[in-house]
């Protein structure tokens, strides 16, 4: 997901390849470019919405600049109560079937981490990035930024199951004046911890 | 109590309609296999079967505020074995719970209390009765993979007594009046992947109804006794007062987003007076899904 729109002229663009230590394309990656840093275009969506749906968050991974107010619309016709413990954005939303009205600020970078306290296995993160230059892998673990001038650039690489001293760490790229210069690069991740759907027997969960 | 239990699911049904919340459903079926199913003390009177179970739940489920919830519906329920067809039984329950959560998120702890009200009608009518139930519970996630728990529980058994002949004068036939308090507590470890194992064990202690031919030392224990149509064979049930203990082991697997599979196996050690102990083993196969 890209934020802006329109080519450049004599501007190329960063394709990054991302797999796992067996090789294994690795999706829902974002990559940042951090440095150099370019103020925010004035056309920039500042909402954004993380739908419910059949107890699962139906876009798990949201791409959003600082200052965008994202809304949790239930679309379930059952509660759920939305809510992050996250350095970037601590709240909870007691959540009504059919509530659309109620939204969050983001106004930290970070990543904010989504939950739903009465469905515990939902789960889903909200990337908040200070510039618009930043995508998502997808399931081939291929993500493209374009429109970038050519020059040095510095970004990082955020994944659910990196560990922290691998998302701090930059990766430097310098970018060719057209066409996309690419960048492959091995994730390791940790295991997929996340707490399972499906009932054990008929004892409630909750 | 049976009534009130029954009238309270009925005309509160109505109401939590309104409110909001949402309907859930659930369906079990497991095949279980009992070492002594008579809960006999020697091996010339225990035998095994094999039972299938079937049990659908439907409930009403209602938020009163964020973390606490309402839940509020019924239960059917058969059980068939494939020898001791007397034992056969069908069950209508109702069930009314109420579920804290005290914060935030998966590692929050919850505590439960739930109140059941439960029919059985027996295919041979001498166990013919209600089994009322009250539960406390609490859970505790304490990082993703484990989860801990206990609870503690009491149970009102009432036989109709039909069917109850009088074997000893000395003796009264109401077998199946029967009365326990249990504790239990488990421990639970999820694997990346969704597999979860758990260890339980419980503690009983109350009364319980075993069968045996007359002559056997249950006599010099036993509260009531009558004769066991059910099981046949010149059987006699006792009413007994017992302390069981029970372990379990439980495998459970995810097969889609809302069915399980999971496989288990109890022991269970129970103790009466003057030295009277007996041992069962269960083993069980379930397949569970959510609506």
């Amino acid at each position: 997901m890209q934020l802006f729109c329109g080519a450049l002229a004599n501007a190329g663009a960063l394709e990054v390849t991302l797999v796992d230590k067996a090789g294994k394309p690795v999706a829902d990656a974002v990559v940042e470019i951090v440095s150099p840093v370019v103020p925010l275009p004035a056309n920039v969506p500042l909402t954004a919405s993380m739908d419910q749906i059949d107890k699962e968050f139906v876009n798990p991974l949201l791409l959003v600049v600082v200052g965008t107010r994202v809304s949790f619309p239930n679309k379930d016709n059952i509660h759920h109560h939305v809510y992050s413990f996250s350095e970037a954005k601590t709240f909870e939303l007691p959540l009504w079937t059919g509530n659309n009205t109620k939204s969050v600020l983001l106004d930290k970078p970070g990543v904010v981490v989504v939950g739903c306290n009465v469905h515990d296995w939902m789960q889903g993160h909200i990337y908040v990035a200070a510039t618009q230059r930043m995508a998502k892998s997808d399931a081939r673990g291929k993500l493209l930024i374009p429109n970038l001038p050519a020059g040095g650039y510095a970004f990082r690489i955020w994944h659910a199951r990196l560990k922290a001293s691998d998302i701090s760490k930059l990766h430097n790229v310098v970018i060719e004046d057209r066409g996309n210069t690419a960048y492959p690069a091995t994730l390791e991740l940790g295991r997929d911890r996340r707490i399972r759907r499906a009932p054990s027997g008929l004892a409630r969960d909750y | 109590m049976r009534k009130q239990a029954l009238l309270i699911v009925f005309f509160l049904a109505p109401a939590l309609q309104a409110a909001p919340g949402a309907w859930e459903a659930g369906l079990a079926a497991t095949v279980a296999y009992d070492d002594n199913l008579p809960r006999a003390v020697d091996a010339a009177n225990d035998f095994g079967d094999l039972a299938t179970d079937l049990e659908a739940q439907l409930e009403r489920v209602t938020a009163l505020q964020p973390g606490r919830w309402l839940r509020v519906g019924g239960s059917l329920q058969g059980k068939a074995h494939r020898d001791t067809r007397g034992l056969d039984h069908l069950g209508i329950g109702a069930q009314i719970g109420l579920t804290q959560k005290f914060g935030l998120g998966a590692l929050a702890p919850r505590v439960s209390l739930q109140l059941e009200s439960n029919r059985l009608q027996f295919r041979n009518v001498l166990r013919d009765g209600w089994l009322h139930r009250a539960r406390l519970g609490i859970d505790r996630r304490t990082s993703l993979p484990w989860q801990f728990g206990g609870h503690v529980a009491r149970e009102w058994r009432r036989g109709d007594g039909r069917r109850a002949d009088v074997v000893n004068p000395a003796f009264g036939t109401a077998v199946f009046d029967q009365n326990n308090v249990e504790l239990g507590a488990y421990a639970q470890y999820e694997f990346s992947g969704g597999a979860r194992l758990r260890t339980s064990c419980r503690y009983r202690d109350g009364q319980t109804d075993s069968s045996a031919r007359p002559g056997g030392v249950l006599r010099n224990v036993a509260q009531a006794i009558t004769r066991d149509s059910a099981i046949g064979q010149g059987y006699v049930v006792y009413r007994v007062a017992v302390r069981t203990l029970g372990c379990a082991a439980d495998v459970d697997l995810p097969l889609t987003d809302d069915t399980s599979m999971g496989l288990g196996v109890e022991r269970l050690e129970s103790n009466a007076r003057a030295g009277v102990r007996y041992e069962r083993n269960l083993l069980r196969l379930q397949i569970t899904h959510r609506f």
